[in-house]
């Protein structure tokens, strides 16, 4: 499912994956495919292995689907 | 920056992760990874300049909430004040409400440093989140005995 979001001030374009699993697998071929895609998915899954904190504390409730993942653009302050 | 803002939303770990250092070299600026959620009450106060205000506030909303509820609510530091996730399913039309609720207040003037634009992105999106980098939990508020008890886990 893809929505767009457009405002005047803060204008978004929001992307959902409905199937993750589907998404996975494209990624394994693309990153079969693609040398700098595999090196992006070999980096992604090792940060993925290691993530602490927050998200750890509420691993169950993310795999239960009552949270999902959200990438979105750092804060100005945060991209120095 | 670029002309839009791009939210990707994925229940995959993986998927995130591999989302964000793709767009991050796509782009060349950093990307977050945020939870978000239709279900649980999660806020965030932004107050740099008055973190024991930020503090007190969220703190006065968990214990408001678990008084309340029961269940638990956790504080995380974040680099410019706290977030409050509180651990008790809402459908999102009781999320909504509470939303509404708490904007109004800081609207009116109740609380100085509990996120007004948060409050307001979350319910024109219909969803909420909150970004995950630099966080540390700070304290736990939970119903103990029919009395609500805040445990201080680390300074905050």
């Amino acid at each position: 499912m893809i929505s767009l979001a457009r405002k005047k001030k803060s204008p978004e374009v929001e992307v959902e994956f409905e199937d993750s699993s589907e998404v996975e697998a494209a990624m394994d071929i693309l990153a079969r495919e693609e040398p700098e895609l595999k090196e992006i998915i070999e980096e992604a899954e090792e940060e993925a292995g290691k993530l602490t904190g927050f998200e750890e504390e509420y691993y169950e409730l993310l795999d239960k689907g009552e949270l999902w993942w959200t990438v979105i653009p750092s804060k100005p302050e945060e991209r120095e | 920056m670029a002309e839009y803002s791009p939210r990707i939303n994925t229940s995959s770990r993986k998927v995130a992760c591999f989302t964000r250092r793709y767009l991050a070299r796509r782009f060349e600026y950093p990307f977050s990874l945020a939870v978000s959620t239709r279900n649980y009450i999660m806020l965030d106060f932004d107050c740099p300049e008055d973190l024991r205000t930020a503090f007190e506030e969220a703190r006065a909303i968990a214990e408001a909430f678990v008084e309340q509820y029961g269940g638990q609510a956790d504080i995380w530091r974040t680099p410019h004040g706290y977030h409050l996730f509180f651990k008790r399913w809402f459908t999102w039309k009781e999320v909504r409400r509470h939303i509404a609720s708490l904007l109004q207040d800081v609207r009116h003037g109740v609380f100085k440093c509990l996120d007004e634009r948060h409050l307001e992105a979350s319910l024109r999106r219909g969803y909420l989140t909150l970004r995950l980098n630099q966080l540390y939990k700070v304290a736990e508020v939970r119903l103990i005995n029919g009395g609500v008890r805040t445990y201080v886990i680390r300074n905050p």
